[in-house]
Protein backbone atom coordinates (compact mmCIF):
# COMPACT_ATOMS: atom_id res chain seq x y z
CA UNK A 1 0.00 0.00 0.00
CA UNK A 2 2.66 2.25 0.67
CA UNK A 3 3.84 4.23 -2.29
CA UNK A 4 6.06 7.62 -2.38
CA UNK A 5 6.08 8.65 -5.85
CA UNK A 6 2.46 9.38 -6.20
CA UNK A 7 0.82 10.91 -9.59
CA UNK A 8 -1.20 14.49 -9.21
CA UNK A 9 -3.57 12.88 -10.60
CA UNK A 10 -4.03 9.30 -8.42
CA UNK A 11 -3.64 12.28 -5.16
CA UNK A 12 -7.03 13.39 -6.47
CA UNK A 13 -8.38 10.38 -6.90
CA UNK A 14 -7.64 9.47 -3.24
CA UNK A 15 -8.72 12.68 -1.76
CA UNK A 16 -12.15 12.46 -3.83
CA UNK A 17 -12.62 8.38 -3.00
CA UNK A 18 -12.37 9.14 0.32
CA UNK A 19 -14.21 12.32 0.52
CA UNK A 20 -17.16 10.16 -1.01
CA UNK A 21 -17.00 7.76 1.52
CA UNK A 22 -17.85 9.40 4.38
CA UNK A 23 -20.75 11.75 2.72
CA UNK A 24 -23.46 11.65 4.99
CA UNK A 25 -26.20 9.19 3.78
CA UNK A 26 -29.66 10.19 4.91
CA UNK A 27 -31.43 7.20 3.65
CA UNK A 28 -30.41 4.81 6.47
CA UNK A 29 -32.90 7.06 8.73
CA UNK A 30 -35.80 7.12 6.02
CA UNK A 31 -37.78 4.80 8.29
CA UNK A 32 -37.17 7.81 11.06
CA UNK A 33 -38.97 10.53 8.97
CA UNK A 34 -41.38 7.59 7.87
CA UNK A 35 -42.56 7.22 10.93
CA UNK A 36 -43.25 10.44 12.60
CA UNK A 37 -44.53 11.85 9.64
CA UNK A 38 -47.33 8.97 9.90
CA UNK A 39 -47.85 8.78 13.51
CA UNK A 40 -48.77 12.35 13.53
CA UNK A 41 -50.61 12.65 9.99
CA UNK A 42 -52.65 9.61 11.45
CA UNK A 43 -52.89 10.69 14.86
CA UNK A 44 -54.14 14.35 13.74
CA UNK A 45 -56.79 12.66 11.09
CA UNK A 46 -58.00 10.40 14.28
CA UNK A 47 -58.71 13.10 16.21
CA UNK A 48 -60.32 15.15 14.20
CA UNK A 49 -62.92 11.70 13.24
CA UNK A 50 -63.18 10.98 17.11
CA UNK A 51 -63.88 14.31 18.22
CA UNK A 52 -65.85 16.14 15.52
CA UNK A 53 -67.50 13.12 13.99
CA UNK A 54 -67.87 10.64 16.96
CA UNK A 55 -67.97 13.50 19.30
CA UNK A 56 -65.51 11.49 21.87
CA UNK A 57 -64.63 13.69 24.71
CA UNK A 58 -60.97 12.73 25.39
CA UNK A 59 -60.52 12.95 21.80
CA UNK A 60 -56.51 14.19 22.33
CA UNK A 61 -55.78 10.61 23.64
CA UNK A 62 -54.64 9.82 20.53
CA UNK A 63 -51.62 11.87 21.13
CA UNK A 64 -49.99 9.19 23.19
CA UNK A 65 -48.76 8.09 19.81
CA UNK A 66 -46.19 10.40 20.34
CA UNK A 67 -44.47 9.60 23.90
CA UNK A 68 -44.23 5.90 22.02
CA UNK A 69 -42.98 7.12 18.60
CA UNK A 70 -40.23 9.05 20.91
CA UNK A 71 -39.26 5.88 22.33
CA UNK A 72 -39.01 4.13 19.19
CA UNK A 73 -36.55 6.76 18.15
CA UNK A 74 -34.62 7.03 21.58
CA UNK A 75 -33.90 3.36 20.92
CA UNK A 76 -33.09 3.92 17.22
CA UNK A 77 -30.77 6.63 18.13
CA UNK A 78 -29.10 4.79 20.85
CA UNK A 79 -28.22 1.83 18.86
CA UNK A 80 -27.20 4.10 15.83
CA UNK A 81 -25.12 5.63 18.41
CA UNK A 82 -23.28 2.47 19.64
CA UNK A 83 -22.43 1.07 16.55
CA UNK A 84 -21.40 4.35 14.96
CA UNK A 85 -17.69 3.93 13.93
CA UNK A 86 -16.98 7.48 12.86
CA UNK A 87 -18.98 10.96 13.51
CA UNK A 88 -19.32 13.25 10.82
CA UNK A 89 -19.06 17.13 11.10
CA UNK A 90 -23.16 17.07 9.54
CA UNK A 91 -23.83 14.27 12.57
CA UNK A 92 -22.81 16.76 14.90
CA UNK A 93 -24.92 19.61 12.80
CA UNK A 94 -28.22 17.68 12.41
CA UNK A 95 -27.94 16.33 15.86
CA UNK A 96 -27.96 19.19 17.66
CA UNK A 97 -30.73 20.94 15.59
CA UNK A 98 -33.01 17.73 16.16
CA UNK A 99 -32.00 18.26 20.23
CA UNK A 100 -33.29 21.69 19.82
CA UNK A 101 -36.36 21.05 17.76
CA UNK A 102 -37.63 18.48 20.51
CA UNK A 103 -36.56 21.21 23.30
CA UNK A 104 -38.74 23.82 21.73
CA UNK A 105 -41.68 21.47 20.86
CA UNK A 106 -41.60 20.58 24.52
CA UNK A 107 -41.34 24.32 25.53
CA UNK A 108 -44.41 25.23 23.55
CA UNK A 109 -46.26 21.66 24.60
CA UNK A 110 -46.14 23.30 28.16
CA UNK A 111 -46.76 27.02 26.98
CA UNK A 112 -50.30 25.29 25.69
CA UNK A 113 -52.66 26.35 28.79
CA UNK A 114 -51.79 29.56 27.85
CA UNK A 115 -51.74 29.67 23.86
CA UNK A 116 -54.43 27.22 23.35
CA UNK A 117 -54.45 24.46 21.48
CA UNK A 118 -55.78 26.59 18.10
CA UNK A 119 -52.36 28.51 19.02
CA UNK A 120 -49.92 25.44 19.51
CA UNK A 121 -50.52 23.74 16.20
CA UNK A 122 -49.37 26.02 14.02
CA UNK A 123 -46.40 26.41 15.90
CA UNK A 124 -45.58 23.03 16.00
CA UNK A 125 -45.98 22.94 11.60
CA UNK A 126 -43.90 25.75 11.26
CA UNK A 127 -41.44 23.85 13.89
CA UNK A 128 -41.65 20.76 12.10
CA UNK A 129 -40.73 23.03 9.15
CA UNK A 130 -37.57 24.35 10.75
CA UNK A 131 -36.36 21.13 11.43
CA UNK A 132 -36.81 19.36 8.16
CA UNK A 133 -35.86 22.84 5.94
CA UNK A 134 -33.02 23.22 7.95
CA UNK A 135 -31.96 19.37 7.69
CA UNK A 136 -32.46 19.37 3.77
CA UNK A 137 -30.00 22.53 3.74
CA UNK A 138 -27.29 21.30 5.95
CA UNK A 139 -27.81 17.53 3.56
CA UNK A 140 -28.68 19.18 0.43
CA UNK A 141 -32.04 17.24 -0.21
CA UNK A 142 -34.30 19.72 -1.82
CA UNK A 143 -37.40 17.61 -0.99
CA UNK A 144 -36.92 17.83 2.22
CA UNK A 145 -35.86 21.94 2.39
CA UNK A 146 -38.96 22.36 0.01
CA UNK A 147 -41.22 20.32 2.42
CA UNK A 148 -39.93 22.56 5.10
CA UNK A 149 -40.94 25.76 3.76
CA UNK A 150 -44.53 24.92 2.53
CA UNK A 151 -44.99 23.01 5.95
CA UNK A 152 -43.90 26.99 7.40
CA UNK A 153 -46.13 28.15 5.06
CA UNK A 154 -49.35 25.83 6.23
CA UNK A 155 -48.86 26.68 9.69
CA UNK A 156 -48.80 30.64 8.61
CA UNK A 157 -52.45 29.88 7.30
CA UNK A 158 -53.38 27.77 10.37
CA UNK A 159 -52.92 30.06 12.47
CA UNK A 160 -56.12 31.75 10.98
CA UNK A 161 -57.97 28.89 11.03
CA UNK A 162 -60.11 27.13 12.89
CA UNK A 163 -59.29 23.77 15.84
CA UNK A 164 -60.94 22.05 13.02
CA UNK A 165 -59.50 22.57 9.65
CA UNK A 166 -56.01 22.66 12.08
CA UNK A 167 -55.93 19.22 12.28
CA UNK A 168 -56.29 18.37 8.42
CA UNK A 169 -53.57 21.29 8.15
CA UNK A 170 -51.00 19.27 10.63
CA UNK A 171 -51.61 16.18 8.86
CA UNK A 172 -51.01 18.18 5.55
CA UNK A 173 -47.49 20.10 7.33
CA UNK A 174 -46.08 16.51 8.10
CA UNK A 175 -46.92 15.02 4.68
CA UNK A 176 -44.81 17.24 2.82
CA UNK A 177 -41.92 17.78 5.30
CA UNK A 178 -41.59 13.68 6.33
CA UNK A 179 -44.12 12.09 4.35
CA UNK A 180 -43.21 12.85 0.86
CA UNK A 181 -39.40 13.59 1.01
CA UNK A 182 -39.32 10.47 3.11
CA UNK A 183 -40.24 8.40 0.66
CA UNK A 184 -38.32 9.95 -2.31
CA UNK A 185 -35.25 8.86 0.13
CA UNK A 186 -33.79 5.98 -1.93
CA UNK A 187 -33.30 3.27 -0.26
CA UNK A 188 -30.09 2.40 2.08
CA UNK B 1 6.64 26.58 -10.54
CA UNK B 2 5.92 23.47 -8.69
CA UNK B 3 5.47 24.01 -5.01
CA UNK B 4 7.22 20.97 -3.13
CA UNK B 5 4.51 18.11 -1.86
CA UNK B 6 4.60 17.48 1.48
CA UNK B 7 6.59 13.88 1.70
CA UNK B 8 4.26 12.60 4.65
CA UNK B 9 1.12 13.43 2.89
CA UNK B 10 2.26 12.49 -0.54
CA UNK B 11 2.01 8.54 0.16
CA UNK B 12 -1.36 6.55 -0.86
CA UNK B 13 -2.20 5.54 2.94
CA UNK B 14 -1.86 8.56 4.74
CA UNK B 15 -3.29 10.72 1.89
CA UNK B 16 -6.39 8.13 2.53
CA UNK B 17 -6.15 8.65 6.24
CA UNK B 18 -5.82 12.71 6.43
CA UNK B 19 -8.46 13.05 3.47
CA UNK B 20 -11.07 10.89 5.41
CA UNK B 21 -10.77 12.77 8.74
CA UNK B 22 -10.97 15.85 7.34
CA UNK B 23 -14.40 15.23 6.65
CA UNK B 24 -15.19 13.84 9.88
CA UNK B 25 -15.05 14.57 13.68
CA UNK B 26 -13.13 11.40 14.77
CA UNK B 27 -13.21 7.98 13.41
CA UNK B 28 -12.06 4.43 14.54
CA UNK B 29 -9.33 2.59 13.22
CA UNK B 30 -11.48 -0.19 12.36
CA UNK B 31 -13.46 2.32 10.13
CA UNK B 32 -10.27 4.10 8.61
CA UNK B 33 -9.27 0.22 8.03
CA UNK B 34 -12.48 -0.37 6.46
CA UNK B 35 -12.49 2.74 4.07
CA UNK B 36 -8.71 2.74 3.20
CA UNK B 37 -8.38 -1.22 2.58
CA UNK B 38 -5.32 -1.13 4.63
CA UNK B 39 -3.90 -4.37 6.88
CA UNK B 40 -4.59 -3.49 10.37
CA UNK B 41 -0.38 -3.78 10.67
CA UNK B 42 0.56 -0.97 7.87
CA UNK B 43 -2.09 1.25 8.59
CA UNK B 44 -1.13 1.30 12.27
CA UNK B 45 2.42 2.26 11.19
CA UNK B 46 1.10 4.86 9.14
CA UNK B 47 -1.25 6.52 11.70
CA UNK B 48 1.94 6.55 13.69
CA UNK B 49 3.85 8.65 11.37
CA UNK B 50 0.98 10.97 11.00
CA UNK B 51 0.54 10.81 14.65
CA UNK B 52 4.35 11.93 15.60
CA UNK B 53 4.05 14.75 13.10
CA UNK B 54 1.02 15.55 15.59
CA UNK B 55 -1.42 15.57 12.33
CA UNK B 56 -3.09 13.69 13.71
CA UNK B 57 -4.56 13.12 17.54
CA UNK B 58 -5.00 9.25 18.41
CA UNK B 59 -6.97 8.36 21.49
CA UNK B 60 -7.24 4.71 23.12
CA UNK B 61 -10.23 3.88 25.35
CA UNK B 62 -12.52 0.88 25.86
CA UNK B 63 -15.65 0.56 24.09
CA UNK B 64 -18.09 -2.24 25.67
CA UNK B 65 -15.13 -4.02 27.39
CA UNK B 66 -13.36 -3.80 23.81
CA UNK B 67 -10.25 -1.63 23.43
CA UNK B 68 -11.27 0.97 21.09
CA UNK B 69 -9.25 3.39 19.17
CA UNK B 70 -10.55 6.89 17.53
CA UNK B 71 -8.33 9.44 15.35
CA UNK B 72 -8.82 12.70 14.59
CA UNK B 73 -6.89 15.29 12.40
CA UNK B 74 -5.21 18.68 14.21
CA UNK B 75 -5.10 21.98 13.21
CA UNK B 76 -1.13 21.29 12.37
CA UNK B 77 -3.20 18.31 10.43
CA UNK B 78 -5.62 20.60 8.73
CA UNK B 79 -3.06 23.21 7.45
CA UNK B 80 -0.78 20.69 6.18
CA UNK B 81 -3.63 19.32 4.56
CA UNK B 82 -4.62 22.71 2.96
CA UNK B 83 -0.73 23.34 1.61
CA UNK B 84 -1.20 19.90 0.17
CA UNK B 85 -3.66 20.51 -1.94
CA UNK B 86 -2.47 24.25 -2.66
CA UNK B 87 0.65 22.89 -3.22
CA UNK B 88 -1.25 19.90 -6.03
CA UNK B 89 -2.81 23.07 -7.50
CA UNK B 90 0.16 24.22 -8.53
CA UNK B 91 0.83 21.34 -11.03
CA UNK B 92 -2.36 21.33 -12.54
CA UNK B 93 -2.59 24.55 -13.37
CA UNK B 94 -2.34 25.10 -16.92
CA UNK B 95 1.01 27.08 -17.61
CA UNK B 96 1.06 30.63 -19.45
Amino acid sequence: MEQDNLKVEESLNIISQMVNTTRYNISEDKIIYLMWGYAVALSAITQYILQYQLNVEMAWLVWLTMPIAGVVNGIYFGRKKKKATAFSFTDRALSSLWKVFVVALIIFLFASPVLGWDGIYPVLMVLYGIGTASTGGIIKFKALSIGGYVSMFIGLVAFYLGFEIQLFLLALSVMVSFIIPGHLLPKN
Amino acid sequence: MFEPLDPLLHSQLRLAIMSLLMNLEEADFNYIKEKTGATAGNLSVQVNKLKDANYIKVEKSFKDNYPHTSCSITEKGVDAFESYLNALRSYIKPTD
